[in-house]
C-alpha cells in the first residue's frame, strides 16, 4: 500500500548553538504539520530518530506539540536514524494501525563535539587501534578507485564544489557560502585523498514529515501528496565495504518493488558524508556501470538540469551539514520539495521520481549498520 | 624491537596475534561446522550461524597484498600522523584492516605490492609503548 508524505519541515541546521533540542525538534515538527495543513490533535503515532540525544527524545519532542498518549518509537540507527524513523510510521500505516503518522529528526551533534574526526569507541576496537578514523575508511575506497580506474582529487573536490554551491541557495543549510574548486582543492588532506571540504560538519538542526495512508491523503489534500512507493531498510552487515555495500542490494530490491530502475530516477538525496559517499553511489546504485563514476560526474549528470539524476540539490550532508538523527528526514524532504516542483532555484526540471539512500555507520566490523533505500513519485 | 611482547589486556592479546618459530601470525576464527574463515575472529559465525565454541583458532599466514591505503595526516590521539593504513588481502582471503611500514608515503606506490607482518609499536599511552601488527611492504 502507498504512503503518501503530506508534509515536511525543517529549522535551519547551524553550528554549535544554544537552541534546546526541543525548540528545534519541536519547530521542525510544527512546520511540517502546517504544510500538511493538519492539526496536531490528528496524529496517531510518532515516531522519532535521533543518535546522540539523551533517553526518551520522543517523548520530550511530542511534549512540545502537546501530544500525549499515541504510540511512539524511538529510534536509533546510527546515520540512519531519521529515515528508519520513516520507515517504522510508513510500516505502521501500512498495516492500518494508524492513519496519520508524525516523523521527527533531531540531533546537536554540532554542539556536542568539537571539529575534526569522530573518535572511534575506545581502544578496545581493532580497528580504532590500527588508528582508523572514519575519514579514511572513504579514503581507502577512494584510492582503489583512483588506482583502478584513473578517477582523481578533483573529481571528489566536483562532488564538494558541487553540493556546496547547492548548500548556498538553500536558507536551511548550515553553510550559506561555498567554496572555490581552487579552495576546496587547497584544503588540508585529512586521509588521502579526502581533504577537508571532501568531509561534511557535525550539526545541529531538527527536520519532520506528516505521513499519511492513501484514504487518508485523498480526503486532506491529496493533489500536493507524494507517494512512498517502497522503502528498504537493512542492518549490519560483517565486512569491509571496499568491493560491496548494502546499498546496492537495497537499491535492487527497491527498484524491483517500485517498479522503477536508475533511469527512471531524476533526483536522488544519498548519504555524501564524505565526497566519496556520493561518488561511490553513483555505481552501487546503478546510476553509472562499474569503475565509471567519475565519467558521470565529469559530463556533469549529476548535476541540477543535466542529463542524469540530480544528486544532493539540497545541498547534501556537505552543505547542510550533518545533525545525524535529521539527516534521514530532511533528505526525505528535500525529493519530496523536488517531486512537488517547490525547490525554486534549486529545482531539477521535470523531477517525476526521487531515491533516498543514507548508510549509517560506526561498528567498523561492519559494511554499516544501518542502510536505507526509499523511492518516492509523484 | 627485539622480542614480542603480549599484553595481557586490550587488543594484542594472543587471541588475536601469535609467535610460531620466532615469526609473528595474526589468529583468526575457522568455524568447524562450515569452515568460514575469519579475521578478526569471529564471536559467532556469519557464514552458517554456529555459536562461538565452535569457532577455533586458525593461524594465518604473515604473506598478503595491499589491496588498497590511504595516508592519514589527521589523526585521533595517540596516533600520531602521518601514517598509511591498508587493507591487506592474506593468502587465504580474509582482508587484514592495518598499518603500513613502507619506503613511501604515496598509496599509489604501495596498492598491489606483496607485503609481510610484522610487529611494531603503534602508539604511545602514558608513556608506555604499545605494539601490535603491521605489515611491512616489500620492496
Amino acid at each position: 500500500m502507498n504512503v503518501a508524505v503530506l508534509g515536511v519541515g525543517q529549522v535551519a541546521f547551524t553550528g554549535p548553538s544554544n537552541t534546546p533540542m526541543g525548540d528545534l525538534a519541536g519547530g521542525a515538527a510544527r512546520a511540517a504539520l502546517a504544510d500538511a495543513n493538519i492539526a496536531a490533535s490528528a496524529i496517531q503515532m510518532a515516531a522519532v530518530g535521533s543518535v546522540y540525544e539523551h533517553p526518551s527524545v520522543g517523548q520530550r519532542v511530542l511534549l512540545r506539540l502537546g501530544l500525549n498518549g499515541i504510540p511512539l518509537a524511538n529510534l536509533e540507527n546510527a546515520c540512519a536514524s531519521g529515515t528508519s524513523a520513516a520507515i517504522e510510521a510508513m510500516r505502521w500505516i501500512q498495516s492500518g494501525e494508524a492513519d496519520v503518522a508524525l516523523v521527527v529528526g533531531v540531533d546537536k551533534m554540532a554542539s556536542y563535539f568539537s571539529s575534526g574526526p569522530i573518535a572511534l569507541v575506545d581502544e578496545t576496537d581493532i580497528f580504532g587501534a590500527q588508528g582508523l578514523t572514519v575519514p579514511a575508511y572513504f579514503g581507502l575506497i577512494a584510492e582503489l578507485h583512483m588506482a583502478e580506474f584513473g578517477s582523481t582529487r578533483e573529481d571528489f573536490a566536483r562532488i564538494s564544489h558541487k553540493n556546496r554551491g547547492y548548500a548556498a541557495h538553500n536558507p536551511y543549510a548550515r553553510f550559506q557560502s561555498a567554496p572555490s574548486f581552487e579552495e576546496i582543492l587547497a584544503s588540508p588532506i585529512i586521509a588521502s585523498p579526502i581533504g577537508k571540504f571532501d568531509c561534511c560538519a557535525n550539526g545541529d538542526g531538527a527536520a519532520a514529515l506528516v505521513l499519511a495512508s492513501e484514504s487518508y491523503a485523498m480526503r486532506h489534500g491529496g493533489s500536493r501528496a507524494v507517494w512512498i512507493r517502497t522503502a528498504e531498510l537493512g542492518g549490519g552487515v560483517l565486512g569491509d565495504r571496499l568491493f560491496d555495500d548494502p546499498m546496492t542490494g537495497l537499491a535492487k530490491k527497491a527498484y524491483e518493488r517500485a517498479g522503477l530502475g536508475p533511469q527512471d530516477i531524476q533526483v536522488v538525496e544519498c548519504h555524501d558524508n564524505f565526497s566519496v559517499g556520493e561518488f561511490e553511489a553513483y555505481e552501487r546504485m546503478g546510476f553509472c556501470a562499474h569503475g565509471e563514476a567519475h565519467l558521470y560526474l565529469r559530463a556533469g549528470k549529476s548535476q541540477i538540469g543535466g542529463k542524469g539524476a540530480a544528486f544532493n540539490p539540497s545541498g547534501g550532508l556537505l552543505g547542510r551539514s550533518h545533525p545525524a538523527g535529521a539527516t534521514g528526514c530532511v533528505q526525505i524532504a528535500s525529493i519530496v520539495q523536488q517531486l512537488r516542483g517547490e525547490a525554486g532555484t534549486l529545482q531539477h526540471p521535470g523531477a517525476k521520481a526521487g531515491l533516498v539512500q543514507t548508510s549509517g555507520g560506526g561498528v567498523m566490523e561492519l559494511q554499516s549498520n544501518a542502510t536505507t533505500v526509499m523511492i518516492l513519485t509523484v | 624491537m627485539s622480542e614480542i611482547s603480549y599484553l595481557t589486556e586490550g587488543i594484542f592479546r594472543s587471541d588475536i596475534l601469535a609467535e610460531v618459530a620466532g615469526q609473528p601470525h595474526l589468529v583468526g576464527s575457522r568455524c568447524a561446522c562450515c569452515g568460514d574463515l575469519r579475521f578478526p575472529r569471529a564471536v559467532g559465525c556469519p557464514a552458517c550461524h554456529a555459536p562461538a565454541d565452535q569457532l577455533q583458532p586458525a593461524l594465518l599466514s604473515p604473506l598478503g597484498r595491499v589491496v588498497t591505503a590511504t595516508r592519514i595526516e589527521r589523526a585521533i590521539a595517540p596516533f600520531k600522523p602521518p601514517y598509511l593504513l591498508a587493507y591487506v588481502q592474506l593468502q587465504e582471503g580474509p582482508r587484514v584492516l592495518c598499518q603500513l611500514l613502507a619506503e613511501t608515503r604515496k598509496p599509489r606506490e604501495v596498492i598491489g605490492k606483496a607485503c609481510e607482518l610484522v610487529v611494531d609499536k603503534l602508539y604511545e599511552k602514558a608513556g608506555v609503548a604499545v605494539s601490535g601488527y603491521k605489515f611491512r611492504v616489500q620492496a
